[in-house]
């Protein structure tokens, strides 16, 4: 790739990207009025953001609950499990169970998706719209609302907790929540259409044709279908993979709602620190490391797959 | 040893060389037949073309002989072996697809090993196999690379890897080469013709495009609307049209109706023409065809079957030269020459000629010909 700006004989000017020579200052001036205001979004309310969150994490709660000097590592070690208490791995066994409460909704998200992205990209362009918008319009609903709705859905004295009582699969009396089933429910319920999207994009942009050429050289239809088929759906499927498992790494309202106060999630410590606790340096050091766990496995995946990999995903 | 007759053994000997044998063919989508019982015999390692315009049932045939279409009634058989029920991957024919259909996620390599790998070929024997079959196609070096990293004839040369190397029985091209410009078709083309002839395959070739049917083929078939309306070899069937459809298809005629006047004589519209062939009863109508490259143009009266003609259009082609030229009845003859002189020719728009049509080139036509059909056939290109 040629550098947008190139050198040129006159050592005040710069040519830029089209052959035009301009003089440094108005070179300047340009950038500011066409990247300028993006780029000031993106410091005021994201890298400022951060950059306070990531002071913040090395600070210390005193005993009103302020942040206060002096600067320590304190909050990386009592998270990785050393307290004054002893050795507690509490946060790390959050953090695993966050990962597990992760991976499973991905895992059921994508069980659900794929069929349901071929059965949508099996009918006429018009009849595929109109099921998308049954993917996609209940995500509108506020997250907080569908959240209640499955509370009392799953609350004993509904239909559907009835006949799971009838079928054996809950005790009579008590509710389908709070339980790691009704999380999952509400979170696959989240997350579905994410991955949906994504995958039926591929789904649609299938060469159906080379069906035909895999079962020419002599692939049965099971194996065209897994060998040739699925393959291009891949960007698609790791693109919805991205857009689920990494969210729901954050997610606290489900868990908290659905799950009673049982299952704790790395979201649901975070949001403690900041509330109840007041101990907004060790909030912000869970912050950094649950972020800096996601960045770590973007990056080892990008690694895997290159440049052109990564854009596929787009 | 039992004796066989002569019949017998002629009969046997013809059916060993038969590599793909249609039987009363019939298929049809909705309320459209496309195919209206096709009968033909492939034989074994010919090159053979299906020519026709755009629907006229070329390619279904052949999507009904590689597995991808089931026929409504009639028998496929490969070498003998009747193969209608089977699905494609257990026919020992290999396809071309117009769009190379490659699978875009596979290097060169593996989508060449595909077939192999598929058949459970061991991998010692695949690889030799793969990269012969690369080798014979010139892409050795693009191994590694994928689909989207080649050009258009790269890509046609591994779709013909990925084929051949499964040595099929049959190997079925559907408009290979419609995509790629023309010089790299013509390229091609004779690579194509090459490799057939290496390789002994039957190789069975889809082609909307009467050049490249006639530059590639042993035989063909040229196909309308569902039915086979002529079945020969490449010269014989420019040469000898059986009727006005192939005359037209098959590069350009001048065709002319008429009535048998006299034995050896026909009365048209240009007047009372000569003809070689063997006419019907007198009194009948005839259709006569002549190519326009066998007309002769000249100054001077000629003996027989001349027409005086006055020159209306004067096309300069490069190496040839067309001419269109009408009669005092108005009838338009279409004359093609070679370009073989300093200038393409001396004649010009509105010269008065002689236009030679000789006897032994004047081809009558099957009673199967009907104007109206030609009509429909222009209307195509």
């Amino acid at each position: 790739m040629s550098a947008p700006v190139r050198k040129v004989a006159d050592k005040q000017k710069v040519e830029a990207v089209g052959g035009e020579v301009l003089t440094v200052p108005q070179l300047l001036s340009r950038a500011a009025s066409t990247a300028g205001p993006g780029v000031l979004w993106i410091f005021l309310f994201l890298v400022l953001p951060m950059m306070i969150l990531l002071v913040y994490s090395f600070l210390t709660r005193d005993e009103l609950g302020n942040a206060s000097l002096p600067l320590t590592f304190d909050n990386y070690v009592r998270f990785a499990g050393w307290d004054v208490l002893g050795y507690d791995a509490a946060y790390l066994v959050i953090v695993g169970r966050t990962i597990i409460v992760s991976l499973v909704t991905t895992f059921f998200c994508v069980l659900i998706a794929y069929p349901l992205a071929f059965f949508i990209a099996g009918h006429e362009p018009r009849t595929r719209d109109r099921l998308m918008v049954f993917v996609i319009v209940p995500s509108w609903v506020n997250l907080v609302i569908r959240t209640y709705a499955f509370m009392i859905v799953f609350n004993p004295s509904s239909p559907v907790t009835q006949l799971a009582a009838a079928l054996g699969f809950v005790k009579p009396g008590d509710g389908l929540y709070p339980s790691d089933f009704a999380v999952y429910v509400g979170m696959v319920n989240i997350f579905l259409p994410f991955i949906v999207l994504p995958l039926y994009s591929a789904v649609e942009r299938i060469d159906w044709s080379l069906l035909e050429a895999a079962q020419d050289l002599y692939a049965t239809k099971t194996q065209a279908f897994f060998q040739v088929l699925i393959p291009q759906t891949l960007p698609g499927l790791v693109a919805g993979i991205i857009l689920t498992a990494i969210p729901a790494l954050g997610m606290f309202v489900v868990p908290d709602l659905l799950g009673g106060a049982k299952t704790s999630l790395i979201g649901n410590a975070i949001a403690q620190q900041f509330g109840q606790s007041r101990d907004y340096p060790f909030g912000a050091a869970i912050s950094f490391l649950v972020m800096g766990l996601t960045l770590l496995v973007l990056y080892l995946y990008s690694r895997r797959v290159g440049e052109q990999g990564m854009r596929d995903l787009l | 040893m039992t004796e066989l007759n002569i019949g017998e053994r002629r009969k046997r000997q013809l059916e060993e060389s038969v590599d793909v044998h249609f039987k009363n063919i019939r298929k049809s989508f909705g309320d459209v037949e496309v195919l209206k019982g096709i009968d033909l015999s492939i034989r074994r390692g010919e090159f053979f073309s299906l020519l026709g315009p755009s629907g006229c049932g070329k390619t279904t045939l052949l999507r009904i002989l590689a597995g991808f279409e089931f026929q409504d009634s009639g028998e496929v058989l490969l070498r003998g072996a009747e193969v209608s029920k089977l699905p494609p991957n257990q026919r020992s024919v290999n396809t071309v697809f117009q769009n190379y259909a490659l699978f875009p996620h596979m290097t060169v390599y593996d989508n060449v090993a595909f077939g192999l790998r598929m058949r459970k070929v061991a991998s010692s024997e695949l690889k030799t196999r793969v990269m012969q079959a690369l080798e014979t196609v010139e892409i050795g070096q693009f191994a590694a690379r994928k689909p989207a990293q080649l050009s258009g004839g790269q890509r046609q040369r591994v779709a013909l890897a990925r084929a051949i190397v499964n040595e099929p029985q049959v190997l079925l091209l559907d408009e290979p080469l419609s995509a790629l410009d023309r010089k790299l078709r013509v390229n091609l083309q004779v690579e194509l013709m090459r490799l057939q002839a290496r390789l002994g395959l039957t190789f069975i070739f889809v082609t909307h495009d009467q050049e490249e049917a006639l530059t590639m083929s042993d035989r063909m078939a040229v196909m309308n609307k569902g039915v086979i309306e002529q079945l020969g070899g490449v010269q014989d069937m420019y040469e000898r049209p059986s009727n006005a459809y192939v005359a037209q298809f098959l590069g350009s005629s001048n065709l002319l109706e008429g009535t048998v006047s006299a034995a050896g004589q026909v009365k048209t519209q240009l007047g009372e023409l000569e003809v070689r062939d063997p006419l019907p009863a007198i009194g009948q109508e005839v259709m006569l065809s002549i190519r326009p490259e066998k007309i002769q143009l000249m100054r001077e009266a000629c003996a027989s079957n001349c027409v005086s003609v006055s020159v209306t259009d004067d096309i300069y082609q490069g190496a040839t030269g067309a001419y269109r030229a009408r009669t005092s009845t108005g009838i338009e003859l279409e004359i093609n020459t070679m370009n073989t002189g300093v200038t393409h020719t001396d004649y010009n728009i509105g010269d008065t000629l002689h236009a030679h049509l000789p006897s032994e080139l004047i081809v009558v036509l099957g009673s199967g010909s009907r104007l109206q059909e030609v009509v429909a056939l222009e209307g195509l290109a």
